[in-house]
């Protein structure tokens, strides 16, 4: 543990002097304009930001989450299970909450000429590529992206040289932080022109239920005709008040491709943003949200076309139990020059119980002409009928809702590329329909 | 009901004003005191007095909404409140004075009268200067008249109502309305009455800086069904306009309420417009809302679905050319159970223009067994036409069928030449799909305002291609 | 060329017998790209108005391309060659010109304009080629095609094409061949997709419109199938290859291909019946 906890919690002035302490100029400098930028901006309000209209945050108290530790034994079992049994051939970055990164498996790539390792080595030893990573993130664009900027440790570089296909997948395991701890996760990769990725980023702790802090960044940047295949997971503790920022951006012909599953937290803000540069680009967007309990779950993403013939195509299934809610935005912005920009969201909601709920906006703005852009929205319950023509062939009621959620939640899991991911997955989804709870960490899970 | 190119102009045909002869004004800009001479003028009961100057205590305290579309060319104090165009309000034509029947009679409201109306009110600034409703619904109760005169004669019903589905604090411009009122219709149904032919109101501004402020509260009793229509048009100035008026419906159980606007402001009109209705028990409202005209429209006609199997729909058209900003939707509130809604949008940008679908469905959590629809469609003409679409929903009950779907593209190439390969020119063709792209719209129109909008159309189309 | 040589006799030998000297399809060394990719690599054909001539090949050949080339669709660039209709050059004419000229291309798949009723549309048609009817007139002779080609009443207020099966778009188009009366008829594939029955009535209608109009059409078939020339006989009978014409005949060239396929042509190197080879 490089700081102790103080009295204001990790989110402080001395925190920040201590990243900057151990960081290369450029980063400390980076680091201390995004505090700057933090400390003069008000937390989001949902009376007053357009933006978190239907998610309140005045009940984060960010004086409350300490500086994390080392993380269990068991919550690292966990995350190396989860590599083993969904993708083991992948090399696997273990990222703990205190900035302790390990690397394993990737001897393949790193003979390839690929680099795989902490973000903060990265920084001092390749500080023009992780500046070209970070090019996409503005440091003081929004409250939690500033506090990010200043705070973050560990993390995760990824380096693809131009005409290089990654021979084997890259596994991230970030794992939550302890009980009223605060943890700042950290992803960045570049593509160089030509090269393609497959990724697997699995936010994952225990289930618990103390209340943990996650603030997160991933960014990628895309070359000329790169492809990058992403599988971010977030199961974290149901505790927990998640904030992440996960960002592509795309150049000429790049095609970046996002298969998701969002299962964990208590309460979640999660932009997806592709930023659609270069002529040609492709983004596609699939993902799956089980929401239970009290969770509050919030998408918003962004298909920015700024280059012509850029095509965007986004799909997100939500399941909503309990008293969940499910919170949507989404904006297809095409800009003026984005001729013949293809774009579509589709924002599918499925609500299992009364006190659960849907909303949002999907938005367009489109300031081109020659587009052709939509957007589909529904909202709906499990058909009485498909229930009953299920308990009609024996199934018991809940069985036969598990049943068809996991059918609702079939075509975009069916995309996934990898089959045992994808396999992995299914159970995952499975056994939150299943328990009925928020976390992950079942005690047959955790390895003996 | 097609296009034809050789109809197409390029003058806002309705764009002349009349020589001054208001009998009265309010000096420019807004205070107490100009609010309580326009009472005062009016004679009007001392509780009215009382919530006119409360409203405007409302208007004052609130800010411009930092949404929607740009406001800011708006001069609270260059502005006429009040403008009172003759002394009295005729009950036939021969009453109204030569220059404003004139007028009348060049936007046709004499003549569609006479062969397809079952009552006419004709408003000119703030006043409505002719009256008439068919004997025989008169004497089956129904009430048809400016919002004055039903708030003079009827004031016990009147007063039921007014201000019961748009509080004088609803937002900024329903607070305006509030404080200023004057005119707009005041319309009751009896129990089980159907008016089968519409009542039609129609707004003229004529004056410079005019704010038109009227007033609109349609009482649809128990099982009735009532088609109003309402149309506006304005003479092109170089300054601005202000209209803000404030629309409430009210249907009793198992009424049904149409009602359908043709808004054709010229383009120096900032229309800042609440409408809302009250659905009750097994009630229908439709709004059927065509925005062509102004500078800039914000306009949401909403519904709120009260009583069960209460049932909303509606069907909007929006075109905004160079320099317009058409921001129009509509809003749906299911609080009972069993009840439904559809919403279709339909909208083209030409030139510069811009529209914006702004709407919102919500479900609250007793609501069970809703449906709920909403379909958007836009077209964007040429290179610098904007479009956005802004969707929203909150869906607190799971026992609901919900869809919302939107599309934006241009103009299809492939539909321009399959049209030109029968012979039919690009501008022509361009015109046919336009009308088509409207037609869900126009079809709900009666014959006479079909034609009539097609028209306009065809106007508004002028030189949309190159 | 022997072929067109041979194709000027047949016209000399038509105006000798008294017919009224007839407009002609002139295409000369076409080439046309699709978005940048070259699809026609020198069409030479010849369509006197009064005969029926045959399009047929493997998928892929260029045969569309040429029908919507020939109509000026915006996404076929031409890049060499000419095409001329009666004389005038057809390249310098936006669509709608090339159809005042008397030209029509039967689409393959027609598609739809929402919003615009089939009655509304042809009324605009035949107004903008200086054909219009009195109300009257129109409706009756609408009614009179309509039930020749066995279609519903309903259809003349359904929206053009919208919701449409395949038999009804197919029906559709040569309705609208009936009422515009073009001097040249390009039909596209007229026949795909439809049954035995579907296919009578269309191959029926072309061939009554053909009798009604006295010699005064002009019909380029596309097709891939033997079975449309039971109905309709041809005059000729061109086959076509990567983008080219290599071979032309008499009907008998249709039986050749019921028979034998392309085979020959997209085998051999030396196709039979033609000089026209491609390495």
């Amino acid at each position: 543990m490089a700081e102790a906890a103080t009295a204001t919690g990790v989110v402080c002035r001395e925190t920040l002097d201590a990243r900057v302490a151990g960081s290369p100029a450029w980063l400390a400098d980076r680091r201390t304009a995004a505090w700057d930028a933090f400390s003069a901006m008000p937390a989001p309000s949902s009376s007053r930001d357009e933006d978190w209209r239907r998610t309140d945050i005045a009940k984060l108290h960010l004086d409350r989450f300490a500086a994390a530790g080392t993380p269990a034994r068991e919550l690292v079992e966990l995350a190396q299970s989860r590599h083993a049994t969904a993708l083991p051939g992948a090399a696997l970055v273990l990222c703990g909450p205190d900035g302790g990164v390990t690397v394993e498996n990737a001897e393949s790539l790193l003979a390839q000429g690929v680099i795989v390792s902490s973000l903060e080595e990265a920084a001092e030893r390749h500080p023009d590529l992780v500046q070209r990573g970070l090019s996409g993130i503005g440091i003081g664009e929004s409250y939690f992206v500033a506090m990010w900027n200043a705070l973050w440790r560990g993390g995760v570089f990824i380096h693809v040289p131009a005409g290089m296909q990654a021979v084997a997948p890259v596994w991230i395991a970030h794992l939550a932080a302890g009980d009223e701890q605060a943890s700042f996760p950290a992803t960045l990769v570049v593509l160089d022109d030509h090269a393609s990725l497959t990724l697997v980023e699995d936010l994952v702790g225990p289930a618990d239920p103390a209340p943990r802090l996650s603030v997160a960044v991933t960014a990628f940047q895309l070359g000329e005709d790169a492809r990058l295949d992403d599988i971010p997971v977030q199961q974290l503790p149901p505790e927990t008040w998640h904030f992440s920022t996960r960002r592509a951006n795309c150049g000429t012909s790049a095609h970046y491709r996002l298969f998701g599953a969002t299962l964990g937290a208590r309460l979640q803000k999660a932009y997806w943003d592709v930023i659609l540069e270069g002529r040609g680009s492709e983004a596609d967007v699939f993902a799956v949200c089980f929401a239970d309990a009290h969770q509050h779950i919030d998408h918003q993403s962004l298909q920015l076309h700024r280059g012509p013939d850029t095509r965007s195509n986004l799909l997100l299934k939500v399941a909503a139990r309990d008293h969940a809610q499910s919170v949507y935005g989404g904006l297809i912005d095409v800009l003026p020059g984005a001729i013949h920009a293809d774009g579509y969201v589709v924002n599918r909601n499925l609500l299992l119980s009364q006190g659960a709920s849907a909303s949002g906006v999907p938005r367009l703005e489109i300031k081109a002409n020659d587009v052709r852009c939509g957007h589909g929205t529904t909202v709906g319950h499990v058909d009485d009928e498909e229930r009953f023509y299920l308990m009609a062939r024996g199934i018991p009621a809940d069985d036969a809702e598990r049943l068809v959620v996991r059918g609702y939640f079939a075509d975009v899991l069916d995309r996934v590329p990898l089959e045992t991911t994808r396999e992995w997955l299914l159970a995952l989804v499975d056994a939150e329909i299943g328990d009925g709870g928020g976390g992950g960490l079942d005690a047959d899970e955790v390895a003996p | 009901m097609t296009v034809q190119a050789h109809e197409l102009t390029k003058d806002y045909k309705f764009g002349f004003h009349d020589v001054d002869v208001s009998v009265f004004r309010t000096e420019k800009g807004i205070s107490p005191e100009v609010v309580a001479a326009i009472s005062d003028h009016k004679q009007e009961p001392a509780w009215m007095l009382k919530f006119r100057l409360k409203a405007l205590e409302h208007f004052f305290k609130r800010p411009m909404p930092n949404w929607g579309a740009d406001l800011s060319g708006i001069n609270f104090d260059n502005i006429y409140y009040y403008i009172k165009p003759v002394d009295e309000m005729g009950r036939s034509w021969d009453d109204v004075p030569d220059s404003i029947r004139n007028t009348f009679d060049r936007l046709g409201i004499p003549a569609a009268e006479q062969k397809f109306l079952a009552g006419v009110s004709a408003q000119y600034d703030s006043e409505v200067v002719y009256h008439s409703i068919r004997d025989d619904l008169s004497k089956l109760g129904v009430l048809f008249s400016d919002c004055d005169t039903g708030l003079r004669e009827h004031e016990e019903l009147f007063k039921r109502y007014f201000g019961t589905v748009i509080p004088p604090n609803d937002n900024k411009f329903a607070a305006l309305n509030s404080a200023v009122w004057s005119g707009g219709s005041f319309v009751y149904v009896p129990k089980g009455v159907r008016v089968d032919i519409p009542l039609q109101a129609y707004f003229r501004i004529n004056s410079d800086n005019m704010g038109q402020f009227e007033r609109t509260l349609i009482i649809a009793d128990e099982g009735s069904y009532v088609h109003y229509i309402e149309g506006c048009t304005a003479p092109t100035y170089s300054n601005d306009s202000l209209h803000a008026a404030v629309v409430e419906i009210i249907a009793e159980k198992g009424a049904h309420v149409r009602y359908t606007t043709i808004q054709n402001w010229s383009d120096n009109v900032y229309n800042l417009v609440t409408k809302r209705a009250i659905a009750k028990e097994d009630a229908t409202i439709e709004w059927i809302d065509g925005n062509l005209g102004s500078k800039v429209t914000m306009k949401y006609p909403s519904i709120y679905l009260m009583g069960e199997r209460a049932h909303g729909e509606v069907l909007s058209a929006a075109f905004a050319g160079n320099g317009q900003h058409q921001d129009a939707g509509s809003k749906c509130i299911h609080v009972a159970p069993n009840t439904t809604s559809n919403v279709v949008s339909r909208s083209i940008s030409k030139g510069t223009g811009r529209t914006s679908y702004r709407g919102h469905i919500r479900v609250l959590p007793k609501a069970t067994n809703v449906k709920a629809n909403v379909r958007c469609d836009a077209l964007l003409l040429d290179e610098e036409s904007r479009s956005d679409t802004y969707p929203y929903m909150d869906i607190e009950n799971p026992d609901v069928t919900f869809g919302h779907e939107a599309s934006v593209s241009k103009v299809g190439e492939d539909q321009i030449f399959y049209l030109q390969s029968r012979g039919i020119d690009e501008v022509q063709a361009t015109a046919l799909i336009v009308n088509g792209f409207f037609e869900p719209f126009v079809k709900e129109l009666p014959m006479e305002y079909a034609v009539e909008l097609n028209r306009l159309l065809a106007l508004s189309m002028e030189g949309s291609i190159g | 060329m022997s072929e067109i040589a041979e194709q000027a006799r047949v016209v000399a030998a038509t105006n000798a017998a008294g017919a009224p000297p007839t407009a002609e399809l002139h295409v000369d060394g076409l080439r046309v790209s699709v978005e940048g990719k070259p699809i026609l690599d020198g069409v030479d054909l010849r369509v006197p108005v009064g005969q029926v001539h045959v399009l047929m090949g493997p998928n892929g050949s260029g045969k569309s391309t040429l029908a919507y080339s020939l109509m000026g669709h915006p996404k076929y660039q031409v890049t060499g060659g000419a095409a001329s209709f009666d004389g005038q050059d057809l390249l310098a004419l936006t669509p709608d010109r090339r159809a005042k000229l008397g030209l029509f291309l039967s689409f393959q798949n027609p598609i739809a304009i929402p919003g615009v009723t089939t009655v509304n549309f042809l009324r605009a048609a035949l107004r903008a080629q200086g054909k219009e009817l009195p109300a009257r007139e129109f409706i009756a002779r609408l009614g009179e095609e309509m039930t020749a080609l066995r279609m519903d009443a309903s259809f003349r207020s359904r929206y053009i094409n919208d919701g449409f099966s395949g038999g009804e778009k197919k029906r559709a188009e040569t309705l609208q061949l009936a009422m515009l009366e073009p001097r040249l008829a390009i039909l596209d594939e007229p026949d795909s997709g439809l049954d035995v029955d579907a296919l009578r009535i269309v191959a029926d209608g072309v061939l009554r419109i053909m009798e009604k109009s006295e010699g005064r059409m002009g019909v380029l078939l596309i097709t891939h199938y033997y079975r449309i020339l039971e109905n309709l006989t041809p005059d000729r009978v061109h086959i076509m290859h990567q983008g080219r014409i290599v071979d032309s005949g008499g009907p008998e060239l249709a039986h050749l291909i019921e028979r034998e396929g392309y085979d020959p042509y997209t085998t051999a190197t030396s196709p039979p019946g033609t000089e026209v080879s491609r390495p």
